[in-house]
């Protein structure tokens, strides 16, 4: 929830710097390791916009998936949030990507 | 007429501008900060005043306490001898965010060189807000299971150092120290372990040597 308000702030903010009186969609990229979920972050956007310039507005979630080179036997691959080994020989990893939490652009009238 | 605002911006963006601002402060006064983040009950505050009553004379040490509600952790580290505590109640906010530390540490004493921040007891959300901290402290106790490190990976990923407390209750909980450890290293390699029981005081000494010695270069 303190996400979600988060993006509300930045989101409104930016509105009515443009002197918005609407917003119909909302552009964010979510990674897949950066721990918030983005089923859990429409559930709390709805609970958000109700009332606000916000309220018919469409929130667009473009999930962003990590991947991995395996330092020891350069597999590359596709990193889920349960992901902590090379999928090929075992060794540790160090994911790439898939931290994102941001904000991407909002359309408004 | 519908127009397109390109933001691009961090959601978090207003803690992470927060926390640089900590981080800078903290490297001019040479402040030293760790944050210590647990589930509730892991043991978190009495490994600190057992930490604190050790380290107090070698260093001046602030705390900074995370709670939903309640003060009496904060006066549990003021008694075990810290140099300054201060009890931050979140009023049902589940972590500490940078704005809370940077009004807190306005009151801080300058003679003080090394500052934990004991985080809100929750394995998920601490994780995602920057302190301006130069270490981030897991602490897991054998007794929450060793699943914990796979379930919460988020923590455990983000965390530099991992402290497996309650270890004198192997025998009673059934989880082997070495492989809750095991657990945590599948989780991220880097993780500097320590072992430890608040409650025998078992490798107490070498958690503490640690945290005496950091300096700001080891940040």
């Amino acid at each position: 929830m303190a996400v979600a308000q988060s993006m509300m702030d930045l989101v409104f903010e930016n509105a009515s710097a443009n002197g918005a009186k609407k917003i119909t969609r909302i552009d964010v990229a979510v990674g897949n390791l950066s721990g918030v979920a983005a089923d859990s972050l429409s559930f709390c956007f709805d609970a958000l916009k109700s009332g606000t310039i916000a309220d018919g507005a469409l929130l667009a979630i473009d999930e962003i998936i990590a991947t991995a080179k395996c330092p020891a036997c350069a597999e590359e691959f596709r990193v889920g949030p349960h992901d902590f080994l090379c999928a090929k020989c075992g060794g540790p990893i160090s994911p790439n990507g898939g931290r994102e939490l941001s904000v991407k652009s909002i359309e408004v009238e | 007429m519908t127009t397109t605002i390109h933001i691009d911006k961090k959601i978090l963006e207003k803690n992470e501008v927060c926390a640089e601002r900590l981080k800078k402060m903290f490297f001019a006064k040479n402040i030293v900060v760790v944050n210590f983040m647990s589930s509730p009950g892991a043991g978190k505050t009495t490994l600190l005043e057992k930490t604190i009553a050790k380290i107090s004379r070698v260093k001046k040490t602030g705390v900074i306490e995370g709670d939903i509600a309640t003060d009496g952790d904060a006066r549990r580290i003021e008694s075990a001898g810290a140099g300054w505590v201060l009890q931050i109640n979140t009023d049902g906010i589940c972590h500490l965010d940078a704005s809370m530390v940077e009004k807190a540490v306005a009151e801080m004493p300058q003679d003080i060189k090394l500052l934990i921040i004991e985080n809100v007891g929750n394995l998920v959300c601490p994780s995602g807000f920057d302190l301006g901290d130069d270490h981030k402290i897991i602490v897991g106790s054998l007794a929450e299971g060793l699943d914990k490190p796979k379930k919460y990976p988020g923590m455990y990923r983000k965390s530099d150092a991992l402290v497996v407390n309650k270890i004198d209750l192997a025998p009673y909980v059934n989880v082997d120290p070495d492989k809750f450890v095991k657990e945590a290293l599948e989780v991220n390699p880097n993780l500097r372990v320590f072992k430890t029981s608040a409650t025998t005081g078992e490798g107490l000494d070498e958690f503490c040597d640690w945290l005496t010695g950091l300096t700001k270069k080891d940040g």
